[in-house]
């Protein structure tokens, strides 16, 4: 372990043996808290706590200290915090404060550089991300399963009190299990609308710029919209969709069956329109595909891979009475024939 | 609120200590509480602020103190500092949730704990290099992981592990502390 900035305490904690022991414990959190721990890290971290009982009540100490700001207001308690650590209260924080600003303006470069770009930083530098057309599964640490659906990015922080999900943009599936730490941590997935709890399940999330959609396949999902008036949470049983922004939650409809065949990467339309094929086909399609008003009402069935869309669109010209102008290279237009 | 008599109780055992804190109080409270009431210009503010500073005195119990009043009072500054901080992380907070309408509806309890819990964590923090603390605020609070907080601060991946086992570690010396004076108390 490297060597702490921090000089031992001269009062409070009693023996250097104990300062040792939060040293350790510090240490590990900040590993474990990386949500990319190495397995072998993870070994040497369960052998560290099962060492002895001082360990196990460092720990303790450190979930605890977790805890405490999970339960916090975000927004609020940052206000609060950063006011107070910049109100000026004596010469010593005088002092402080002007190295304070020298470090800000330091950190102020990088972040007027990022936000030009323009996507949000968070979501380029997501760890978790698909382009357009690619469909991903992921692991994660927990054993959970999560699917990455085309043009996705999300981030995964498991920490030690919880394990978050924020999805930024495109759509996840996700197959839970039970947690492999010993206290069962809750499993939460964040978007810009709201958070939602996992019940032991198996769900899908998609996040659209105006509105999020949960579809849960198993168990039940709970959403707490991020901007609503009380705090009461919704409750989405299986067999259940529903679209909420965040402020309101829709009237929940039945799931068609088959919802979440796109982790096999396939559309299945059961009398689709044609209209929805093509807005499901859009996202997987480097370019733009449109319908024109007279071949909207057009009903599909079948299974269609999204791997290959130009010979699926050559299959439903064989098959269905439409013809395909290509107004542009990458723009492609669907007629009634 | 003037200490009661319990207050002796607990951590002084010998008589001659208890006798030595009953002289200091009786000699320098009436001194304390003006010094205190001339910064504060509140007589409740005072009033407590003068008791927790023999409060602290009696729970660290020095045997002997030559220079009662320069003790007494950098002691009771601090707490002067504390109360101020208090009263801008309770004020700021107050007025963040303005824009947070569902965390209005909480309870005055649920408020003061908040509250609390952050003034224990500003405390906590106080001291470590702004950096360190943005780092640990931002993993903390803001749920971000480590890649981003690097690209904001400008630094990698492996400085952020570093800073928040620092400050993880600060955390954690306070809540010892804070620990064993209210194990005292």
């Amino acid at each position: 372990m490297s060597a702490s900035h921090t000089s031992p305490p001269t009062e409070g904690v009693s023996t250097h043996q104990e300062f040792e022991q939060l040293e350790q414990a510090a240490h590990w959190f900040a590993v474990m808290q990386s949500g990319n721990a190495s397995a072998h890290e993870q070994q040497q971290w369960q052998r560290w706590l099962a060492e002895n009982d001082q360990h196990q009540q460092a720990w303790q100490q450190v979930e605890g200290i977790c805890q405490q700001f999970n339960q916090l207001p975000a927004k609020p308690s940052r206000a609060a915090l950063d006011a107070a650590s910049n109100s000026v209260i004596n010469p010593v924080i005088n002092r402080r404060q002007a190295v304070k600003g020298l470090a800000a303006a330091a950190i102020a470069l990088p972040i007027w550089q990022l936000s030009r770009q323009r996507q949000w930083p968070e979501q380029l530098l997501a760890s978790h991300l698909t382009s357009v057309g690619e469909i991903r599964q992921f692991t994660l640490d927990d054993g959970s399963q999560i699917w990455l659906n085309s043009a996705t990015s999300a981030d995964v922080i498991y920490n030690v009190g919880l394990r978050r999900i924020v999805l930024y943009s495109g759509e996840i599936y996700i197959e839970t299990t039970k947690d492999t730490l010993q206290a069962s941590r809750p499993l939460v997935v964040d978007t810009r609308h709201g958070r939602l709890r996992a019940l032991g399940t198996r769900f899908s999330v998609r996040h659209h710029h105006e509105n999020t959609h949960l579809a849960v396949m198993e168990s039940a999902v709970e959403i707490s919209l991020k901007n609503s008036p009380n705090t009461q949470k919704h409750r989405i049983n299986a067999g259940q969709q529903v679209s909420f922004n965040d402020e309101f939650i829709q009237p929940a409809t039945t799931l068609p069956a088959m919802a979440e065949s796109w982790t096999q990467g396939m559309i299945i339309a059961d009398n689709m329109r044609l209209d929805d094929f093509i807005e499901q086909l859009n996202r997987y399609y480097r370019g733009h595909l449109s319908v024109d008003p007279s071949a909207t009402d057009l009903r599909l069935v079948g299974a269609y891979p999204v791997t290959d869309i130009d010979r699926i669109l050559a299959a439903l010209e064989q098959s269905h009475p439409i013809s395909i102008s290509h107004t542009l290279p990458w723009w492609k237009t669907i007629r009634a024939r | 609120m003037p200490p009661s008599p319990s207050l002796l109780s607990p951590t002084i055992s010998q008589p001659n200590q208890r006798e030595r804190f009953a002289r200091l109080y009786s000699q320098h409270h009436g001194w304390l509480y003006s010094w205190l009431y001339k910064k504060l210009g509140c007589v409740q503010q005072a009033e407590d602020i003068s008791h927790d500073t023999f409060v602290k005195l009696l729970k660290k119990a020095p045997t002997l103190l030559r220079e009662p009043r320069a003790y007494l009072s950098t002691v009771a500054h601090g707490l002067v500092v504390n109360h101020w901080r208090r009263r801008d992380i309770e004020q700021n907070y107050l007025a963040a949730l303005a824009s947070e309408p569902e965390l209005q509806a909480c309870s005055p309890e649920a408020r003061a704990i908040v509250i609390e819990t952050l003034l224990q964590i500003d405390n906590a923090l106080n001291g470590l290099p702004s950096a360190v603390r943005e780092a640990f605020l931002l993993s903390q609070l803001d749920g971000l992981s480590y890649k981003v907080i690097a690209s904001r601060l400008g630094v990698c991946e492996r400085t952020i592990k570093n800073y928040m086992a620092r400050a993880m570690l600060h955390c954690l010396m306070a809540a010892n502390d804070h620990d064993i004076d209210e194990s005292s108390r």
